[in-house]
């Protein structure tokens, strides 16, 4: 971990970007506008203006929000002391990246072809590097324990043909390696902030698992370790009902999250619901981040709100381009802060 | 109406007279299909619609839904979720006989889960919106054979249609007229033979 006082500089830097983070009414105005083109024009005001110019048509908007997103963590890379906070947001990306490639992969043993069009650049590793590595099957170079993972992931399927299981390695790859990624940086905040968001991914699966109805000895697979719940008390959570986990969870803090979902009986909507309200959970751990001025968790508290903008920007986009009921995506909006 | 183009003798008619007799049965038959096929394709057409429109507003909440899952993930994780299905989906197709129309009977058999991804990358609401459309799948294949099967019964009434037009005021019509005209002739041909005998006899009589 880099000295907190060296810290001093990059706090000051985010806190003038937060300042530049899409206030919410500006979201509702973008809802309000009558078609994508209007909404756009109130886009268009903000920091997206440089992306949206670059848009060969109005439904590309998904282009300019990853163009933005790609920018801020450029940025944010270039004068944080500790890159590897930045890293850890991007982790995500990265994973869905191998898994575009392994799917090609497989897909194109059976005649199907290759959709290198659903890579993203967001992630750490380069994209060319990537491919190179998986259409070579040289995975030596691969970071971030891919290097192990993606041939054991190959032989898996290679055995079962069963693509959930290789899913399934790759997410709890995904996690084992934040869990690295976080010990590695020495950062309390960023280990307590994966170790929250840990919780929050367990919690949305169990209640997935739960909706659909799953057998109990299917789910521990699906259960991450690392986490501030242990992955015993979320088996046993399993099998009672819904209504009761908030009490049972009472002793961890993402049971607060339950406290914010208003139909608890419906699964279908709370499934949906709690998508929103444990993406604000993770948020909160690090929230205190706003009253310290030497703080890492300042990195992540950041990111993560522009992560959750460019959500809330997409939710917006994504209702007027398809005249949907505004209400709904209005209950969508992650609160950003 | 067109008479037939045909030779005024005593075999000619008797030929028409039988032909008339066919056309006309045909005439009832085809009359009493026409009839049972409209019945039937109003009561599935009837059907039809109320499955439409309950499958266009479930198909509506299927894509509200999706579009959900669309609208909090980048569009490349969505579509990397669904790029190896797990759902699979046999249909078999059988034919069923209706007022000899054969129209198509769909039966599905669908296997395996459509939530073929990690959860990770992915949203519930996916997962609700893939349920709900795996649902609707027999529904909607039941809908397309019964549009199928009305399709094919309005081609088949459109035919059946035109040949009872045909024959009604077509065919019979031609067939009475020329029958009248055959019967005129002869009658005609008969008067002629009788005066010419009186005539002959009337001469013969004066020598």
């Amino acid at each position: 971990m880099a000295p907190a006082e060296q810290y001093g500089y990059a706090v000051a830097r985010l806190r003038a970007m937060s300042g530049r983070l899409l206030e919410e009414a500006l979201l509702q105005r973008i809802l309000e506008s009558e078609d994508l083109d209007s909404a756009l024009k109130v886009l268009s005001e903000t920091v997206y203006s440089s992306w949206l110019m670059e848009l060969k048509g109005s439904g590309e908007f998904d282009r300019a929000i990853e163009a933005e997103l790609l920018h801020v963590y450029g940025e944010v890379q270039k004068f944080v002391p500790d890159t590897a906070l930045v890293q850890l947001c991007r982790l995500p990306y990265d994973f869905h990246n191998v898994k575009v490639l392994m799917k090609s992969a497989l897909l194109v043993r059976e005649g199907g072809e290759r959709r290198f069009d659903l890579l993203t650049s967001l992630g750490n590793v380069p994209v060319d590097d990537l491919i190179m590595a998986l259409e070579s099957e040289d995975f030596r170079l691969l970071p971030f324990g891919l290097h192990q993972l993606v041939p054991h992931c190959f032989s898996v399927w290679e055995q079962s043909k069963d693509i959930l299981e290789v899913e399934k390695l790759l997410d709890g790859g995904l996690f084992s390696a934040m869990r690295k990624l976080g010990a590695a940086t020495g950062i309390e905040a960023a280990s307590m902030w994966i170790r929250g968001k840990i919780d929050a991914e367990n919690v949305r699966n169990l209640l997935r698992m739960k909706r659909m109805d799953m057998e109990t000895g299917a789910v521990a697979g699906f259960l991450h370790d690392g986490g501030l719940i242990s992955r015993e008390k979320l088996l046993s959570l399993f099998s009672e009902p819904v209504e009761s986990w908030s009490k049972i969870l009472s002793f961890a803090d993402v049971s607060k999250a339950f406290s914010h979902v208003q139909e608890i009986n419906n699964l279908n909507s709370l499934v949906v619901e709690m998508e929103k309200v444990l993406d604000e959970y993770v948020a909160d751990i690090v929230e205190r981040a706003k009253y310290l001025a030497f703080g890492p968790e300042n990195v992540i508290s950041y990111l993560w709100k522009k992560e959750m903008e460019a959500k809330n920007l997409r939710i917006a986009l994504v209702s007027v381009s398809n005249d949907t009921d505004r209400t709904l995506a209005r209950g969508l909006f992650r609160h950003v802060g | 109406m067109a008479r037939l183009n045909v030779n005024p003798n005593r075999m000619e008619l008797s030929r028409l007279k039988k032909r008339l007799v066919v056309a006309k049965r045909g005439h009832k038959l085809l009359k009493d299909k026409q009839d049972a096929l409209i019945k039937a394709f109003l009561e599935r057409a009837r059907e039809g619609k109320v499955l439409r429109e309950e499958l266009e507003s479930e198909l509506a909440e299927c894509y509200k839904s999706f579009l959900l899952a669309r609208a909090q993930t980048l569009p490349a994780m969505l579509e990397q979720a669904l790029m190896i299905s797990g759902a699979k989906c046999d249909l078999h197709v059988g034919m069923q006989n209706v007022m000899s129309v054969l129209v198509p009977v769909y039966s599905v058999e669908q296997g395996g889960s459509p939530v073929n991804y990690g959860l990770a990358t992915s949203l519930g609401s996916l997962d609700v919106a893939l349920e709900r459309f795996a649902a609707l799948i027999p529904r909607l294949i039941a809908l397309a054979a019964k549009e199928k099967a009305i399709n094919l019964m309005a081609v088949e009434i459109e035919k059946t249609r035109r040949r009872v037009n045909a024959l009604e005021h077509v065919l019979i019509p031609g067939f009475v007229e020329t029958i009248r005209y055959i019967t005129m002739k002869l009658d005609e041909q008969e008067r002629s033979t009788l005066s010419r005998l009186m005539k002959i006899k009337e001469i013969v009589r004066s020598h």
